[in-house]
């Protein structure tokens, strides 16, 4: 029977001499969704994904990928890898066609499929012409689509927004969300919150070779603080002594004699209790605005800057 | 199947190019032309023959014997001629030796044989600035009084055009000058003819051309049965030593090229390592095969074409000399130590290039192994003077250098014994090569390491 996960690793280390570049890693990604592989620069990701790959053994632990090595089921993953590379001198249907013959794909189903993608992506007129005459930006599509023609059923991208300008990381997205919709599983890796916090069920944050976090968005923003603003005739006994308030800081004078406050509250403790507590306490409250935690807060706690909390 | 698809990609990256054809073409076009563009120029009448005028001012009657010199076919060309096999062959050759590059015109004005030498050299001083004058080339004979009385001979042209007329009468002038010589001391003609021509014999003898006895042709042939494969297995020696190196090189490049672009770890995320090696260097052996293919298929024809001018002596002993190199018993040895070699340094060449993001790097990791290879590259050069050298035979048994200096071994007559044992010491030399490249392949082109012997000494434990 298959499992439910497309990848899973259980305890898997990696060490580069004395230095340690993944430390007991474990965490599964379930088929058919799209899970964020977070982590600020040098915390492991790379490592990890070459694991993941066969490209490298670990150290210690185990990586299972489509039910099996990651080193026999190549022809069934998809990886962009973080820097791009094409050769210069094919066009790129002959580099498409190429990539998805060593992925087991025939030549005339590839080149067919490569001049759709090709087409679909907007580079119909350049299907013919050396990869060398491309923009950045283009090349990477053609990347993208040698990574995806053969239909892939895991697809690892590493970094795959780095060099996109803003429209064509739209066009990624979607991409990204049509590959889930048909059933692929996909795993990217970014520093960028936002595009994960707009494509990923699940996420995993990684932070000097350790595991940080693991589960779903709503989890991660769980784990930040959330602030309320409050502007009023307040002191600051008044909004310190609020519940779950953790840190209150001072937002200077407002208008009218009143004054503006930021209050933290404590990891999980949502702001109801503190305003149910203003209201009913007949506090002179002007105006207050609650603000939930993004992906990018809850980021830079658990990573806690780039050291493991 | 991923292996033929990356050697397909690796063999069409070469041949797609413009300059592989052209660098390809260069050498076929210069041999077809060194043999088909002066048969062309004789056959298209080629450009006019000088015309030559003869002062003689010795007295000693030298103008006819000049004369009949400069109207007399090339001997080389009539010699063929007349030994030519086939009717189009002798058609050819008539042609050619019907051509003449000297005509003999009578003297221009102002010139006469009575005249003196100086009065002689100033009217052609003046003659030959002169635009419309009837002739090109002077030649005035006079005789030298001191130190000893002897003939001498001014070539006169318009500007210096090389030494073609001198070169083309050097021999008959110094036999003019020999019975001068002869005539003046009082010696027979004919006996100072014999002394200047007489030469002594003398022979290089092995029991095959002793056997040959007193026949020339069959003691040059024997010679040639003997001598012959052992420099044909010398240029061999090069050609494989050349064909290796470049082709080594050309993979090196390769590679340098896809790990500085990052292709190679693309590749090695759709195919094994092991895969991908294979391919390059049957990739680039296919490449390999092409340009002999071409080559061979131009000599041939080139050597079809020759053979037709060929006299039957001459085609005799080119197909004694084929027949001794030629041999199933030598064919197969020589590919075979071809393609270990080719396999040994190919893989070596790959797995450095694997560690090398520039040339610059590389060129500091190929210092030793040029070194290694500049061996037997040196050693040849001393086969080539002394053929049975046992320096030769002793290297031929390091395996690193038995491609190189084996194919010379072979033709040579070495006993099959010897080079079964080299084959099989090359064999495991080229296994053990194959699987260190593979690693250390995966190693490098994986790796953003550099490369260190310690870390390839480390390769091998484990």
């Amino acid at each position: 029977m298959a499992s439910d996960y497309a990848l899973s690793l259980d305890g898997v280390s990696k060490y580069y001499g004395d230095f340690a570049a993944v430390r007991d890693l474990s965490f599964r990604v379930p088929r058919g969704s799209i899970c964020g592989f977070l982590g600020p620069n040098g915390a492991g990701k790379t490592s990890s994904v070459r694991m993941m790959l066969g490209l490298s053994q670990p150290s210690a632990g185990t990586i299972t990928v489509l039910g099996g090595d990651g080193a026999k089921v190549l022809d069934r993953i998809g990886f962009l890898p973080e820097e791009r590379g094409l050769y210069r001198k094919m066009s790129p249907v002959d580099m498409i066609v190429f990539l998805a013959g060593l992925k087991g794909m025939k030549a005339s189903a590839a080149r067919k499929r490569a001049i759709e993608l090709l087409t679909a992506q907007g580079l119909g007129d350049f299907m013919y012409k050396p990869i060398k005459s491309l923009s950045k930006g283009m090349s990477q599509k053609v990347q993208l689509i040698g990574c995806l023609v053969h239909d892939p059923e895991l697809v690892i991208l590493d970094e795959p927004f780095s060099g996109l300008d803003p429209v064509n990381q739209q066009g990624l997205e979607d991409m990204i969300r049509d590959l889930a919709k048909r059933g692929a599983t996909v795993l990217f890796s970014t520093h960028v919150m936002a595009h994960a916090e707009r494509l990923c069920e699940n996420v995993v944050m990684l932070t000097k070779g350790r595991k940080v976090f693991e589960g779903t968005l709503r989890q991660a923003r769980e784990r930040a603080p959330r602030y309320l603003e409050l502007e009023g005739v307040l002191n600051r006994e008044q909004v310190t002594g609020l519940p779950g308030v953790s840190e209150v800081i001072d937002g200077g004078a407002g208008e009218e004699g009143t004054h503006r406050w930021r209050l933290r509250f404590l990891p999980g403790v949502t702001p109801n209790e503190a305003l149910k507590t203003v209201l009913v306490g007949g506090l002179d409250v002007r105006r207050f605005e609650a603000h939930e935690p993004t992906l990018h807060d809850a980021f830079i706690v658990l990573t806690n800057g780039g050291e493991p909390a | 199947m991923k292996t033929l698809l990356i050697a397909r990609r690796e063999y069409l990256a070469f041949v797609k190019t413009v300059g592989f054809w052209l660098s390809l073409l260069v050498l076929p076009v210069l041999m077809a032309g060194s043999v088909f563009i002066p048969i062309l120029m004789s056959r298209s009448g080629g450009e006019e023959a000088s015309r030559v005028a003869i002062l003689d001012l010795s007295g000693e009657n030298l103008t006819p014997s000049l004369q009949a010199r400069l109207d007399r076919p090339d001997p080389a060309v009539s010699a063929l001629h007349e030994a030519a096999p086939s009717v189009s062959a002798r058609q050819a050759l008539r042609q050619m030796a019907s051509r003449r590059d000297y005509q003999v015109v009578a003297l221009p004005a102002g010139l006469t044989p009575d005249m003196t030498r100086e009065a002689a050299e100033a009217r052609l001083s003046q003659l030959m600035q002169t635009e419309t004058r009837s002739v090109d080339q002077v030649i005035v004979a006079y005789v030298e009084k001191t130190p000893e009385p002897h003939l001498a001979f001014d070539l006169w042209s318009s500007q210096t055009k090389g030494k073609s007329l001198e070169d083309y009468l050097r021999g008959d002038l110094h036999a003019l000058q020999s019975a001068y010589l002869a005539k003046q001391k009082g010696v027979d003609p004919q006996v100072a003819t014999a002394l200047r021509e007489t030469r002594a014999d003398i022979r290089s003898l092995t029991p095959a051309i002793a056997a040959a006895g007193a026949d020339e042709k069959a003691s040059f042939t024997e010679t040639l049965r003997e001598n012959g494969p052992h420099f044909v297995g010398i240029v061999l020696s090069y050609l494989t030593w050349m064909s290796i190196f470049s082709s080594s090189v050309i993979l090196l490049s390769g590679v340098i090229e896809e790990k500085s672009s990052r292709v190679l770890e693309v590749l090695l995320t759709s195919a094994p390592a092991s895969s991908l090696l294979v391919g390059k260097v049957l990739g680039v052996f296919m490449v390999l095969l092409t340009v002999a293919g071409l080559w061979s298929a131009v000599a041939a024809g080139i050597m079809g074409y020759g053979l037709a001018f060929m006299p039957p002596d001459m085609m005799n002993n080119v197909h004694v000399l084929a027949g001794a190199v030629f041999k199933v018993e030598t064919i197969v040895p020589m590919l075979l130590f071809f393609v270990g070699g080719y396999l040994m340094y190919g893989i070596t060449f790959i797995a450095i290039g694997s560690f090398c993001e520039t040339q610059k790097e590389a060129q500091a990791i190929m210092g030793p192994i040029v070194v290694v290879l500049m061996i037997p590259m040196m050693s040849l050069q001393a086969a080539l003077m002394s053929p049975d050298l046992p320096l030769i035979r002793y290297l031929s048994w390091v395996p690193l250098f038995t491609p190189f200096l084996m194919p010379l071994r072979v033709l040579g007559g070495a006993p099959w014994w010897e080079i079964l044992a080299t084959l099989a010491g090359m064999g495991a030399m080229a296994w053990l090569m194959i699987r260190l490249g593979a690693r250390a392949f995966k190693q490098g082109a994986l790796g953003g390491g550099k490369f260190s012997w310690k870390a390839l000494m480390g390769l091998s434990k484990a």
